[in-house]
């Protein structure tokens, strides 16, 4: 089974994922032979099998609605790659709020 | 032409658990950022999600009300798509075998009863915020706050059953209504414990096809909800009339510029990949499990109505939230006259209490037995009704014993037949001529006098009587016939 | 004093418990062994020196003050880097993690911490444990102690190689696919992989979440049982573990495996087993009927499907579960983003490997519409139909046995650059994952050129009991090959 290039692509994007052209044609030959091995499920007929997601499930033990005590429970800022103000910083997502809209 | 209007509701509502859906971070709101935070809701490397039983529980009672279908066994769903809000790349959802399904909603609507369908509704998690427009931000960065990340979201479908923007707001208030008789949300739009999107359409009337939906968002209260529908039918009727096609397209209210605005797409069409959680083995409810529903508010409604006569409006408005429905039983359980009672918390108390009728803890600040008292003292003829508005109002206040308020203060009405015909004889000889007046058939200014007689009384004339014996003096005056 | 880290578990307990030694000690000679040969064979990423020895003092001071030793008192043990242990680079490998310092303990980490156990360091794997030979590590690939030019397997060859060289007393590891097993095999180690669900994966960064579970990796199958018995137990944090109870330690050994009935599953004599793997295999079950145990034939015949449901299954989990790794929130971050969508694409690019990033693509593609009924969802329906040959075949038998890998291990760079045929190095690991049950490897043999062959044992869920009754009557027949390996000596 083939795949194109505009599907790996799409893939990537889904994926975010930047790949590079040469990235790009290494998994399109490589993918197309995983997905060839893959197609012998085909000679299977499962139209009367249910799936199996979850192996050994025996019953959920469900947790008590208890709360531990305020504040925070990490040190995000030792953690975060860009941290202010107690906030994640990211690059502004703002370009597709309606918000700016309405200033313009 | 006539068109038609199709509108299904998909509602969001925060449940009111004490800790998230996965973690045990505390669920509050307004904490400083990112301080209701763990491993868990962070998703950090390696967590697992542990789902909380109160949360099901909540979702349980909440389907048994809408009368829908609880299965039992449902299945948790990762729905993935990359976002800043979204810790874990991935919402925990349900997609297939959700916790219940095929539910119905009665709603009020000018021409009566009407049905709605329930499709769905199941458990999620919600994302957390970003933040815009603090003193703190800077322009071209986006604030980071996951406070909010993993508090636990019920979601409520409808059927595409809604007919008009009234009728939305006729369910939204229902479903509101509900969340806050069964304690699982505060239901406060304001505050984003109930969110609602809706999908609407128009199409020629009769027609068996439905038209092209758009999907409506950022409406943040009931009041919105409607503007945003009714400005969005008339938009989609303009542009069939006119020979356009209606764009199947997600579009933001601007309660600013009051009017619909496309959101542009936050990425290619979305793919979420939903696929059960593997995390999460299937939820089996067992019905033992369920506690017993309380009086849901359209029973307590129809029964309001039956056992003291109330009118529609009277009911609806006294079950709105069930501390009030309970302050009125309270009520009148003290001073049985329901009808008065009803009449005094519409007229006098409700005003103060709706500002907090929002709020799943709402409680009347004031004792239903301390209102009970104030009114039997009406009616025994202790006090007048402006004394009682008097002292209402100072109830809410502060709790004191009415009684010996009222007889400390000397706010008792003036019953003293002696003293009411001694004001009565000193306001005729002052006015002389408005005595002849009324004697001439002017009966108007029979008001003039009581208003007089209330003043020099301060006000605590007994009316009854006041208008008894006032006829009285008048009657003596006529010349006999 | 003995050459103390080759002693296994048990023979560390009774040496501490007629105070022969004290954990100061045992750490230290470990330390020792480390420093010398964790150059050469990379097992470690990252040794925690001063951090062991203030522990190890601690139980110096414990075991004078005397009272019962648990078994995991003074255990020096390695740790794969996909565990968080606290306040330590987690770094499963990858640059994505290269940043990240772990704020809380992995489950297992803190049940044997309490326990007494000794934290080493933590090992090297195959990036996020997608690979099964090491050689997918952002941190250099792991030598096999065997032979320096092999690979140790995958995905926990740190651990492996790490035990096999005596640099710890025992590891931990995790298995999706084979990732214990087989590098057990390959490094002439016991691997064992739990019944999904015996051990809270809380705090093992996620591959594939329905099928991974956090093992013990030994020198023996007694020092198997000893540190599975240590960490296994339901844990609220894991809702996926079971709540049934966990025998008590002599428990484990309590069963007759004379009395076995033992099953071959016909479908793996296939094309591809090496001859010497075979009769490795062969021989031992001679010896094993030889006692009277009866060794017969069984069919599991869905085993051919077994590979494509696995890569379905672990890439479209792991798709998700990498997801996470966005450059918001911790480990490694592109600079100077201009949009989010360039953050995101530029720091997975940068972050994640090429096996990494080729399993996500092969995820997504498998999850995405128009293709999840064809792939995801035809994937778990087959993963019940192999769920079900198993069941089948306990039926009739109290154990499965199988050889762990199809060959010896294989040279470095023999199969990195064609990931096909790297998948199907673990045709006999995966279907256990794909079932949830339990699976042991326990080395069986040498080759002509002195490498480990390994076998697997295989019990119905929740019967671990069964591999260490069985794989410890192996070990007394066998006598297992670790001895003489290049890096036997004691270093002086």
């Amino acid at each position: 089974m083939g795949i194109e290039r505009e599907q790996v692509q799409h893939i990537a994007r889904l994926s975010r994922l930047a790949l590079s052209d040469d990235e790009i044609t290494l998994f399109k030959g490589q993918l197309a032979r995983i997905l060839d091995y893959i197609g012998i499920l085909e000679e299977l007929d499962t139209s009367a099998t249910m799936p199996l997601y979850h192996p050994n499930a025996e019953g959920l033990s469900l947790r008590q609605d208890i709360p531990r005590e305020n504040g925070p429970a990490v040190d995000l800022k030792g953690l975060a790659p860009e941290f202010d103000e107690g906030h994640f910083l990211v690059p502004s997502i703002l370009e597709t709020n309606a918000s700016e809209q309405e200033r313009a | 032409m006539a068109w038609e209007t199709i509108i299904g509701l998909e509602v969001h509502v925060q449940l009111a658990t004490r800790s998230k859906m996965f973690c045990a971070c505390p669920n509050v709101f307004g904490a400083p950022p990112n301080t209701l935070t763990c491993p868990v809701c962070l998703g950090l490397p390696g967590v697992l999600p542990a789902l909380n039983k109160q949360a099901v529980l909540f979702a349980v009672k909440t389907a048994k009300a809408l009368n829908a279908q609880v299965h039992p066994h449902s299945l948790f769903a990762r729905k993935n798509y990359f976002y800043p809000d979204l810790p874990k790349g991935y919402q925990i959802s349900q997609y297939e075998q959700p916790l219940a399904t095929t539910g119905k909603l009665e709603i009020e609507t000018p021409g009566g009863t009407k049905v709605i369908g329930i499709t769905r509704l199941h458990l999620e998690e919600d994302a957390g915020k970003l933040v815009h427009e603090a003193e703190f931000t800077r322009a071209g960065v986006s604030y980071v706050d996951l406070n909010r990340a993993g508090v636990p979201l019920m979601e409520i479908v409808s059927e595409p059953e809604i007919s008009t923007p009234e009728e939305a707001m006729a369910y939204l208030r229902a479903l509101r209504e509900l969340v806050r008789y069964l304690k699982v949300s505060d239901g406060n739009m304001e505050e984003g414990s109930l969110r609602c999107d809706a999908n609407v359409s128009v199409r020629p009337e009769g027609s068996r096809t439905l038209g092209t939906k758009a999907e409506l968002k950022n409406m943040n209260s009931i009041r919105f909800v409607g503007k945003a529908l009714a400005y969005e039918v008339e938009r989609q009727v303009r542009v069939l009339e006119s020979g356009g096609k209606v764009a199947q397209e997600t579009l933001l209210w601007s309660e600013k510029l009051e009017k619909t605005l496309p959101m542009r797409s936050k990425e290619e069409a979305h793919d979420y990949r939903y696929f059960p959680e593997p995390d999460i083995l299937p939820l089996a409810i067992e019905g033992e499990r369920i506690e017993a529903l309380p009086e849901l508010p359209w029973d307590k409604r129809a029964r309001f109505k039956r056992v003291y006569a109330l009118t529609d409006e009277e009911s609806g408005i006294l079950t709105e939230h069930p501390a009030l429905a309970e302050f009125y039983e309270a009520l009148v359980e003290a001073f049985p006259n329901p009808k008065t009672a009803s009449n005094w918390i519409l007229v006098e108390l409700l005003k103060t209490f709706r500002p907090k009728m929002n709020r799943l803890d709402f409680f009347p600040a004031v004792s239903p037995k301390r209102v009970a008292r104030v009114l039997s003292m009406i009616e025994d003829g202790i006090i007048n009704q402006s004394t009682a508005k008097d002292l209402l109002a100072r109830l809410l206040e502060e709790d004191f014993d009415p009684e010996a308020f009222v007889a400390q203060q000397g706010l008792g009405q003036i019953s003293d037949e002696k003293a009411l015909l001694a004001w009565i004889d000193e306001l005729f000889e002052r006015h002389p001529s408005q005595v002849n007046e009324y004697l001439d058939g002017k009966e108007k200014v029979f008001g003039f006098f009581v208003g007089q007689l209330m003043k020099m009384s301060q006000g605590k004339a007994n009316p009854r009587l006041l208008n008894t014996l006032l006829k009285q003096r008048f009657d003596a005056r006529k010349p006999a016939s | 004093m003995p050459n103390l880290p080759f002693l296994t578990l048990a023979e560390l307990r009774s040496g501490y418990s007629r105070k022969e030694f004290q954990p100061s000690e045992v750490i230290e000679a470990h330390l020792k062994r480390i420093e010398a040969l964790n150059p050469e064979l990379n097992a470690y990423l990252e040794v925690f020196g001063d951090g062991a020895r203030d522990r190890a003092r601690a139980l110096d001071k414990k075991l004078a003050q005397g009272g019962p030793l648990g078994p995991l008192f003074g255990v020096p043990l390695a740790v794969k880097d996909v565990l968080c242990v606290e306040g330590t680079k987690t770094t499963c490998g990858s640059k994505m993690l290269e940043p990240f310092i772990a704020p809380y303990d992995a489950s297992c980490i803190r049940r044997l911490r309490d326990q007494g156990a000794v934290f080493l360091g933590k090992t090297n794997m195959d990036e996020f444990a997608m690979g099964s030979s090491t050689e997918n590590s952002a941190f250099g690939p792991t030598r096999n102690p065997f032979g320096l030019e092999r690979v140790p397997g995958g995905s926990s060859g740190g651990s492996a190689a790490a035990v096999a060289a005596h640099l710890c007393q025992a590891a931990l590891g995790s298995d999706t696919g084979g990732s214990i097993r087989q590098p057990a095999a390959f490094c002439g180690i016991v691997g064992l992989k739990p019944t999904y669900g015996r051990v809270s994966r809380y705090g093992l960064v996620a591959f594939a979440s329905s099928l991974d579970q956090i093992g013990p990796m030994t020198k023996t199958s007694e020092d198997a049982a000893i540190l599975f018995w240590a960490i296994a137990g339901h844990d609220p944090k894991d809702m996926t573990s079971s709540t049934r109870p966990v025998p008590p330690l002599e428990a484990l050994f309590g069963q007759d495996p004379r009395r076995f009935r033992l099953g071959l599953p016909k479908e793996y004599f296939v094309e591809g087993m090496d001859q010497e793997v075979r009769d490795a295999l062969l021989a031992t079950l001679a010896k094993l009927e030889g006692l009277g145990i009866q060794v017969e034939e069984v069919s599991l015949p869905h085993t051919p499907y077994a590979t494509a449901v696995y890569y379905i299954i672990a890439t479209s989990e792991a798709s998700s579960n990498l997801a996470r790794y966005d450059g918001v929130k911790y480990g490694f971050s592109a600079k100077h983003a201009d949009s989010m969508l360039e953050l995101y694409e530029r720091t997975r690019a940068a972050g994640f490997g090429l096996e990494v990033k080729r399993r996500i693509m092969l995820g997504t593609y498998a999850l995405s519409a128009g293709y999840y009924e064809a792939y995801f969802k035809k994937a778990a329906q087959v993963r019940r139909l192999i769920l079900e040959d198993f069941t089948r075949a306990f039926e009739k038998v109290d154990a499965i046995v199988s050889p762990t890998t199809p060959t010896p291990p294989f040279l470095l760079g023999e199969k990195i650059e064609d990931p096909l045929t790297m998948y199907l190095s673990d045709i006999y690991t995966n279907a256990l994952n794909l079932a949830g049950l339990p699976g042991m490897s326990l080395p069986i043999a040498r080759t002509g050129d002195g490498l480990p062959v390994g076998m697997q044992i295989i019990a119905p869920a929740f019967m671990e009991e069964r591999l260490f009754c069985l794989g410890r009557l192996i070990e007394e027949l066998t006598n297992p090959p670790i001895q003489g390996v290049p890096f036997d000596q004691p270093i002086a």
